[in-house]
């Protein structure tokens, strides 16, 4: 059975991975040099890229 | 990537049992084999069916040579590609083993993160050398850009008590790095973003920003997931992370080109319903998903 932590981590960066997604217009909208996908697996890199993505925006 | 999950997003940590088997020897094999059945098999059907997705909403016209190298560099959707790069690191399993059985933690983790640090910032060049004249851009697909997540992924794995027991001693230290890192990361990015100051070592900061964002992940998760894991749609979800995290992609391109785009609702709406659409969907999978395991639990007592 697997660890109730890891399964709750699973859930969390399942979610967090689509919440990228969801904010890019299309899925392979946003920069690819932007985005290491292991690190947002991990949760790491989903705030910064989204602060990054939208700093961007901004005048 | 996973692990994702974690591979999706969970299939990092729950792979470690099948690599360090109790009471059985270790297959390569076998181990590669359940690998390609479980989860390559998976992406390569989700590929495909992206790949007609995409098709029908006039993205594409079908190509043979386009979808088999779609399927070997993962840049159909992006969440593709982190298939590809977990499977460079299972290719290399008994490498993982050997070194969590003879090298020290320390060490690995040192030598680990210089590593990633040469070969995320160096590959391309060091490519050049060898093959003067060839552009590499596909670093981001090489594990060696990840190769200390995965590392450190692996010994918190073998020694995972340990782990949760060293995220509990040291809770405070780890709070204040998160926020330290988040805040750090962030301002830098935007400073950079903005032409303010160009900031070198922003990378350096990204990673030590991620370190500590994963150790809060389970950090919480310590603290709240005996909680949330009771609720049904949780467990749900947690069944159902990897097909969430295939499908999930092109299910957004249908919400935006077959959906929102087709009644001009604008970005701040779009972003919305994105998510209500997304997320809503991730729900009544995770329910389903738990009413079947309740329904195949009660038929197979």
């Amino acid at each position: 059975m697997r660890n109730r932590e890891i399964s709750f981590v699973n859930v969390v960066l399942c979610l967090l991975v689509m919440w990228i997604h969801i904010c890019s217009v299309a899925v392979t909208g946003l920069p690819k040099e932007n985005i290491s996908f292991l690190e947002c697996m991990y949760l790491g890199g989903c705030l910064p890229l989204w602060c990054r993505d939208l700093f961007s925006c901004l005048p | 990537m996973a692990a994702v999950c974690l591979c999706g997003a969970g299939i990092y940590f729950p792979v470690c049992p099948e690599v360090f088997p109790k009471g059985g020897a270790f297959s390569y094999g076998s181990f590669l084999w359940g690998r390609i059945r479980k989860i390559g098999v998976h992406y390569v059907i989700a590929v495909i069916i992206s790949y007609l997705g995409l098709i029908d909403l006039g993205y594409y016209t079908f190509d043979a040579g386009f979808l088999g190298e779609s399927l070997l560099l993962g840049n159909m959707i992006a969440p593709f590609y982190f298939i590809i790069i977990i499977f460079q690191f299972y290719i290399l399993m008994p490498l993982w083993r050997k070194m969590t059985e003879k090298v020290d933690f320390w060490v690995a983790a040192l030598v680990s993160v210089m590593l990633m640090r040469l070969f995320h910032g160096g590959l391309p060049a060091m490519i050049g050398m060898i093959s003067p004249g060839t552009e590499f851009i596909y670093n981001d697909r090489v594990f060696t850009s990840y190769l200390a997540y995965w590392v450190l992924g692996c010994y918190a794995g073998k020694y995972y008590d340990r782990f949760l027991e060293g995220i509990r001693k040291n809770q405070g230290v780890l709070l204040t790095g998160f926020v330290i890192f988040v805040l750090t990361d962030g301002l830098l990015s935007y400073a950079n973003n903005c032409g303010f100051f160009r900031v070198s070592f922003l990378e350096d900061v990204h990673t030590l920003y991620v370190f500590c964002a994963i150790l809060f992940v389970f950090w919480l998760g310590k603290k709240i997931a005996d909680r949330v894991m009771a609720w049904k749609v949780v467990q749900g979800i947690d069944r159902m992370s990897f097909y969430l995290y295939l499908y999930h992609g092109i299910f957004l391109y249908y919400v935006q080109d077959a959906f929102l785009n087709r009644f001009g609702v604008g970005p701040a709406k779009g972003l919305l319903l994105r998510a209500v659409c997304c997320y809503g969907m991730t729900a009544v999978v995770g329910l389903l998903a738990w009413y079947w395991k309740k329904r195949k639990g009660k038929q197979n007592p």
